[in-house]
């Protein structure tokens, strides 16, 4: 056993290894019990450090979140992608493929919707793309405009901005319906309502996009499954932007 | 009008909650538990984040990344002995610590001998909005039971991202030194951790939620 690569266990789990060195132990840890051992008693530590801290998460990133892990798909283990750019290291994608090829691959399809998620533009020519700027692009608008509902549906704010052209309503504590039933979002103008979209609330949260700017009222009815042309159920809340 | 954003309840204690039974949910493409993963981790995620990139708007931006990265990899969840948490955490940590170190070494290419480590002072962003979590209090405790060099070398290590090299030259201590106290402060803590402080261990006992 080589001591000097023994002694790199405690490195190695907090990640404190330069590329090099993290790939040169990880070979070393193929041959050596010892090491896997040490390393396999210690490796919930570092987890233990990172519970000593903690930051509150705003109910934007927390909606942004959700909102595009309902539209990401899943990587499945027997489909996995080439890692189509360097991903982990910036500096260099050749350490960790040993162990963490399957990584790797995920975290390069990552690189593809991090730029989703800031640029927009990577993925332009999927249709999905346009669809993905949704919620975050709409939380990060300059020119966004915010409300709270008032009414007894849980917490729920409506975002909306013009440069985007559309609208987000996020929630958490929502009731949830019957089945055969869902919630319509109406945006009310002087001309009366009309329907911005259908949503339920998943494990009390909502995540709704829709596009379209938001006038001066927002509105949320109950529904028949599938969304009314006209609002056929009593107002459950509704939000005034810009009161 | 943009508004300052609203924060969530704070989260239930991650020993009410099997965590790892969550991930295998979300394996399965179960949206609802990510939800709740989500609810769980993310705090400590951020946490982290922030403490490594003392950034919070970066911090957000790699959270994001890796709550994310949760999500879509989740059906090929390594089974390396890492429970959940500890998964989640090393791709957090690994992130943050890559994005520190890239930063670092694209200002040592623009500015050659300006290459030390900024210097961090002793303040905790973060200790306040932490105080609260009766985990991150024992966590702490059980930090203050390490030896100074212990401690100084993991934290170095751990929450500023850097390598035990520069530990050694940072702390002028020989490298054997920096790599066993690092690895001796980790069995420390897990000594602490089996001694069964209440709320360490991964699956505590906690009265049924919600």
């Amino acid at each position: 056993m080589n001591n000097d690569l023994h002694a790199l266990v405690g490195p190695y789990l907090v990640d404190a290894l330069d590329d090099e060195e993290h790939e040169e132990f990880e070979a070393h840890l193929e041959d050596c019990d010892q090491c896997r051992q040490e390393v396999g008693d210690l490796i919930e530590v570092p987890a233990l450090l990172a519970s000593s801290e903690s930051a509150p998460v705003s109910a934007e990133l927390r909606a942004a979140v959700l909102d595009e892990v309902a539209r990401t798909p899943q990587e499945q283990p027997a489909r996995l992608l080439q890692p189509a750019a360097p991903a982990r290291r910036v500096v260099s994608a050749g350490p960790r493929h040993r162990l963490n090829q399957g990584l790797l691959a995920a975290a390069a399809a990552i690189v593809v919707i991090v730029g989703a998620l800031g640029v927009m533009s990577v993925r332009s020519s999927d249709q999905r793309a346009q669809k993905a700027e949704s919620a975050l692009s709409v939380f990060q608008a300059p020119d966004r405009s915010t409300a709270t509902f008032e009414g007894e549906l849980g917490s729920i704010e409506v975002v909306t901005s013009a440069q985007v052209g559309a609208t987000v309503i996020t929630g958490s504590d929502v009731p949830a319906l019957a089945a055969g039933r869902t919630y319509e979002l109406w945006f009310v103008d002087e001309d009366g309502a009309s329907p911005a979209g259908t949503f339920t609330a998943d494990g009390g949260n909502v995540v709704h996009r829709v596009d379209g700017v938001a006038p001066g009222t927002v509105a949320i009815t109950e529904e028949p499954i599938g969304g009314s042309p006209q609002p056929t159920g009593p107002i459950l809340a509704t939000a005034t932007i810009g009161a | 009008m943009p508004r300052t954003p609203r924060h969530l309840r704070s989260v239930e204690p991650a020993g009410s909650v099997d965590i790892d039974e969550l991930l295998r949910r979300v394996a399965s493409g179960d949206r609802r538990a990510f939800t709740q993963l989500f609810d769980q981790l993310m705090p400590i995620v951020l946490g982290l984040c922030r403490r490594v990139l003392r950034d919070p708007d970066q911090a957000e931006e790699v959270g994001q990344e890796v709550m994310l990265q949760v999500w879509r990899t989740a059906p090929t969840w390594p089974d390396d002995g890492r429970s959940a948490k500890a998964w989640v955490a090393m791709l957090a940590h690994r992130r943050s610590v890559d994005r520190v170190r890239s930063e670092q070494a694209e200002r040592d290419r623009q500015q050659p001998g300006q290459n030390k480590m900024v210097t961090v002072g002793s303040s905790d962003p973060v200790a306040e909005e932490a105080a609260g979590r009766a985990e991150t209090q024992l966590v702490r405790e059980a930090l203050g039971s390490l030896t100074d060099l212990q401690r100084q070398t993991v934290e170095l290590a751990y929450f500023e991202g850097h390598t035990y090299r520069e530990v050694a030259e940072k702390l002028d201590l020989p490298l054997g030194t920096v790599k066993t106290r690092i690895r001796d402060g980790l069995i420390r803590l897990r000594e602490s951790m089996d001694a069964g402080s209440p709320g360490l261990a991964t699956t505590s006992p906690k009265e049924g939620e919600r």
